[in-house]
């Protein structure tokens, strides 16, 4: 299935973002941002509160379009692609986290699981991958309960199990432990780099800890708009 | 199973039950409405039919061919035959001259008659069979004019009968009371007979027909190119413009409110969808961010709508139909118990007007929420562009529209009733925009309740609007339902005359006044002149240069016209001025003969009365009332300018049932003059438009109803970002007292401020429809504004109270289960 020519599974030549302001001026966000990341590695990004993290992961997974230069996902440049183009190449490669965990709160925990399997329609028991993947983040017990009975840890477990359970070749995560408590924000992190490691995902996570990015083989730090490497 | 799924999901989101609910309830009330206008409507029809004696009626002054016959029997209609003539009834030397009807012993077709073997005997429903050769049956007043009791040897012609019963009720007596003489039935097999029937005598002749209405109007389009000259058809419209009028009416009211009904639930809805795509916002973007394309987003959500509606349709149409049989069952005394079978058409109506409104409604928002940009997912608060309104009331008003069509099939009405909300809704915004515009303005730097408030914005402009049509509605049909009872019930008030005096000789007057006046009663005396129209603006008038039906009768007859002092106290003047105690010039002349014959006003018309050419211009023009049972002229001439003219006099009183002797010792005294009974028509007439009435008040109801569940339904679309809103408060320390005391002036103000638009609307609009559909007069009622703003403040505060007073005691927790929305 993959082409084995490809190396990275994200690379940005010359990244730029620029928003426009209502006085006709408009204000760079970010510039200039050259990066490789390699398949199945572990990415961290940091920044000051503003500095333009959640603007890069949007465009990285080509939810937003850049200003400037191209963004390559999977190995596919992204600048020429439309909307449902840039979500056709999401499509079963990509998983999300959000600080927020965005389940929707009309399905069921199992039935949040189900809902990238069935848009993917390549798994032959959608419904038993689903209950693995609860399984996987122990919460089997809990299939049939909605978002709203759920904690909050529990709620980001199993959006955790419904970005994972695709096996995405890459998963973004922005702020994900942001909403919680320390204890259950270690459990989170843990899970979350256990899941990378067995379905060989690349990750690419945004965070202000310093700590939890340190856990990740590439720290990046966006400081004016640009990207400075970490040791 | 794939069905099952989605319903289930679609369930669990709040706005999809909203929506659920708002579309039961307006299938609901337009399903029941439906199904009970149309059976009241049949079951009106049915009664004037009864008037009529039939419901379709050929008549001529020539034999009519055997071909109708012939055709009928065909097509499967029931048919009966009439030849009328006038003609002398007598007692040795004591004549009355008598309108005779030989009829066939199928009539009549619809309604019947009935009889009674003593003169002030209980009459009883009567067959014609029962009328043998030999025999026939006469009207009460045949009997008092000839001093005769019941089974007495009357001569009609050559023949001698036995006027062996007294025909008390008998339908068919046509629309002009004016040519009324006693009415006398005999067999027609007897008519050859008593030798009346020579080719020059004017004599009637009259097929009756009836059946369904697909046979009535199979029967009406193959008769309608094979009349002859001098023959026409008669239904219900033209043969009593009285019943007519009054059914009209009704039906129009009914179909106003059940119009309202739907543009009630329609701004639910409209409010509904409106907060789902917004709560939907996050979820399209998760779903994009999976890599679900706009296609796959559209069809989750239309599959999810569609379900939805569809359930809520066919739910509420099942519900509609119960309720109106329930309804029905109450009222069967009333509306009759042989009521149309039920149909799928309500099912289908529910279906398309459940459609209608949810994708006419929502379809803008449903699009908006497709295109989500995926990065609002990162967006705490995801707002909707806003450049959608112009689609999103463009498409609104297109469904609102579709709705008023299906329902009414009225075009006037559709375009009446659109125009105005559609105004209505463009004012309440701008006014209620500007309005709580000023009143943010001024909270600035005020109390917490007033800051609440206004932080509300745009959620309570659109709130102001729903509440505002919501209201109006209300109150538009209550002031029109006030209008119409009043009307029908002065119409025909309990003294309504029931007898009409015509044939009165100008010299005679004083003294039949004067023999009145003794009597308690003060007719008002009209001279009637009969001129034949003979030129307009001096320009001679050939019948075959009119193409109306209409307009060609009325030249073939004579017209009656008359000259009164006072404007006659039901009519309307519409254009130029009424004629002043001098005035000798001029005619007041009825909008409808004014549009026949292209008339404007400054118009002269000329009659040629008794072989006098009387010329005049026309100076005013009025809208005649004509279900006011008093005489009511086409044409009237200045007072004073027609004394000299050959006339009789008419008048209508009221002879009260207990005062037997009156009419027929007045007849005695005044043997010329002729008295027209009209009580058994009054009856009827009466009894038709008690059930309009009742028909109308419980329709209202029904939209009341209907209109309170869907204000509420409105009102809980908001509840859960309010439920939000409440939680942040209290996290930051306001107190219970203060919430609720926000919660109450926000509702307070809203409902105040809708409730003065509305009322301020429902006087306008009232008036215009009150002239424009239901030919009433305009009157400002500026209680309306008050009773509006009053109930609107109190309805909209307690509902609102009542509505989120749970949500005060939310913990201030819930905010943090529930991820931002
Ligand atoms: N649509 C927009 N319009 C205007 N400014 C925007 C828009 N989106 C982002 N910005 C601005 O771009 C900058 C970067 O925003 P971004 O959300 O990427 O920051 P962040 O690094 O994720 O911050 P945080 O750590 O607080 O989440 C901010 O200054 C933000 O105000
Ligand atoms: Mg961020």
């Amino acid at each position: 299935m993959v082409d084995n020519t490809i190396n990275y599974a994200l690379e940005t030549t010359a990244l730029g973002k620029k928003i426009q302001l209502k006085n006709n001026q408009s204000l760079s966000i970010l510039h200039d941002i050259t990066l490789q990341i390699p398949q199945g590695s572990s990415v961290a990004i940091t920044g000051a509160s503003g500095s333009g993290k959640t603007t890069l992961l949007g465009l990285l997974a080509g939810l937003d379009t850049a200003s400037t230069g191209d963004v390559k996902l999977l190995g596919q440049s992204m600048v020429d692609l439309d909307e449902d183009q840039r979500a056709a190449l999401r499509l079963g490669q990509v998983g999300f986290v959000f600080q927020s965990f965005h389940l929707m709160n009309n399905l069921s925990a199992l039935e949040n699981i189900l809902l990238p399997l069935e848009l993917e329609q390549s798994v032959s028991d959608p419904h038993k991958a689903a209950l693995e993947a609860l399984e996987q983040v122990g919460l089997s017990n809990r299939a049939t309960h909605l978002p709203t009975q759920l904690s909050g840890g529990e709620q980001q477990r199993v959006a955790l199990a419904r970005a994972f359970v695709n096996k995405p070749k890459v998963l973004f995560a922005d702020e994900p432990t942001g909403n919680l408590d320390q204890a259950t924000s270690t459990d989170i992190e843990q899970l979350l780099f256990k899941l990378q490691k067995d379905n060989n995902s690349t990750l690419v996570l945004v965070t202000h800890d310093d700590a939890l990015a340190d856990q990740c083989q590439i720290h990046y730090r966006i400081v004016d708009g640009q990207l400075v490497t970490e040791a | 199973m794939n069905l099952l799924k989605i319903w289930r999901q679609a369930w669990r989101i709040d706005e999809m039950r909203l929506l659920f609910l708002a579309l039961l309830v307006s299938v609901t009330a337009v399903t029941s409405v439906n199904f009970f206008t149309d059976r009241t409507e049949r079951s009106m029809t049915q009664q004037a039919t009864k008037l009529l004696g039939a419901d379709l009626i050929v008549r001529s002054s020539r034999p009519l061919s055997e071909d109708y016959l012939s055709q009928a029997k065909q097509l499967g209609l029931q048919q009966a035959e009439i030849i009328s003539f006038r003609s002398v009834v007598s007692v040795g030397d004591s004549l009355q001259l008598s309108d005779v009807k030989a009829v066939s012993d199928t009539f009549p077709l619809r309604g019947n008659v009935e009889t009674s073997s003593l003169l002030d005997g209980r009459s009883e429903v009567d067959s014609l069979s029962n009328l043998k050769s030999g025999q026939v049956w006469a009207a009460p007043t045949l009997f008092s004019s000839l001093e005769i009791p019941p089974n007495t040897e009357v001569r009609i012609g050559r023949s001698l009968f036995n006027l062996n019963k007294v025909l008390v009720k008998s339908p068919n007596q046509g629309a002009n009371v004016f040519q009324f003489s006693p009415e006398v039935l005999m067999p027609l097999a007897d008519l050859p007979a008593t030798g009346l029937l020579t080719p020059g005598s004017r004599a009637r002749f009259s097929y009756l027909f009836s059946g369904t209405d697909a046979q009535v109007k199979n029967m009406t389009d193959w008769l309608k190119p094979q009349l002859k000259t001098g023959e026409r058809l008669e239904t219900l419209d033209d043969g009593l413009p009285s019943v007519g009028t009054a059914l009209q009416r009704a039906q129009r009211f009914l179909n106003t409110a059940a119009l309202l009904s739907v543009i009630l639930a329609g701004a639910a809805i409209a409010l509904t969808s409106y907060s789902f795509s917004r709560h939907e916002t996050h979820s399209v973007a998760v779903l994009k961010t999976m890599g679900a394309s706009r296609r796959r987003i559209l069809v989750r959500y239309l599959s999810q709508l569609l379900l939805t509606s569809t359930a809520a349709a066919i739910l509420g149409a099942i519900l509609g139909y119960f309720i109106q049989n329930g309804i029905a069952y109450m009222l069967r005394d009333v509306i009759g118990t042989d009521l149309p079978a039920p149909s799928l058409v309500p099912l289908i109506t529910g279906l398309l007007t459940a459609w209608i409104m949810v994708f006419s409604f929502s379809s803008p928002q449903l699009l908006q929420l497709v295109n989500t940009a995926p990065v609002q997912i990162f967006q705490n608060q995801p707002q909707p562009r806003s450049n959608r309104w112009k689609l999103l009331l463009l498409t609104i008003m297109s469904g609102i529209f579709a709705l008023m069509w299906m329902q009414t099939q009225d075009l006037k009405l559709s375009a009446f009733l659109f125009l105005g909300t559609l105004g209505a809704i463009l004012v309440f915004w701008a006014v209620s925009t500007l309005l709580l515009s000023q009143l943010k303005k001024l909270s600035r730097n005020r109390k917490y309740s007033a800051r609440a408030l206004s932080s509300a914005g745009n959620r309570l402009v659109l709130l102001v609007v729903v509440f505002g049509i919501g209201l109006f509605s209300l109150l538009l049909l209550t002031a029109l339902r006030g209008d119409l009872l009043d009307r029908w019930q002065n119409s025909i008030p309990d003294d309504a005359p029931n007898n009409f005096l015509i044939n009165i000789q100008p010299d005679e007057v004083s003294k039949l006044r004067a023999y009145l006046n003794e009597n308690k009663i003060d007719p008002d005396l009209y001279p009637m002149i009969r001129g034949r129209l003979v030129a307009m603006n001096d320009k001679p008038v050939v019948i075959d240069d009119f193409e109306s039906p209409r307009a060609r009768r009325l030249l073939q007859r004579e017209f009656n016209l008359s000259s009164v002092e006072a404007f006659p106290e039901a009519n309307i003047l519409l254009e130029g001025e009424w004629f002043k105690p001098e005035d000798n010039q001029g005619f007041s002349v009825e909008e409808g003969v004014m549009e026949r014959f292209s008339l404007v006003l400054g118009d002269t018309m000329t009659f040629d009365i008794g072989g006098v050419q009387f010329t005049q211009t026309i100076t005013s023009v009025r809208r005649v009332n004509w279900d006011n049972l008093t005489p009511n002229f086409f044409v009237l001439g200045a007072p004073g300018s027609m004394e000299n003219l050959p006339q009789t006099w008419i008048t209508s009183i009221y002879a009260p049932p207990e005062n037997r002797s009156l009419v027929p010792d007045l007849i005695k005294q005044h043997p010329s003059v002729s008295a027209i009974n009209i009580s058994a028509i009054m009856t009827q007439i009466k009894d038709l438009i008690g059930k309009a009435a009742f028909a109308v008040q419980a329709i209202f109801a029904f939209t009341l109803i209907a209109g309170i569940v869907v204000l509420f339904a409105a009102l809980q679309s908001q509840k859960a970002e309010r439920r939000k809103e409440l939680a942040i408060l209290k996290t930051i320390g306001a107190s219970r007292k203060q919430l609720r005391q926000s919660i109450l002036t926000e509702f307070v103000v809203v409902g105040a401020v809708s409730g003065f638009l509305a009322g301020l609307f429902a006087v306008l609009a009232s008036n215009i429809a009150a002239y424009a559909l239901f030919d009433l007069e305009p009157s400002i009622n500026l209680m309306l504004i008050l009773i509006g703003t009053v109930a609107g403040a109190v309805l909209v505060g307690i509902a609102g109270y009542l509505n989120l007073r749970p949500l005060l005691n939310v913990a201030p927790a819930v905010l943090f289960q529930e991820h931002a929305e």
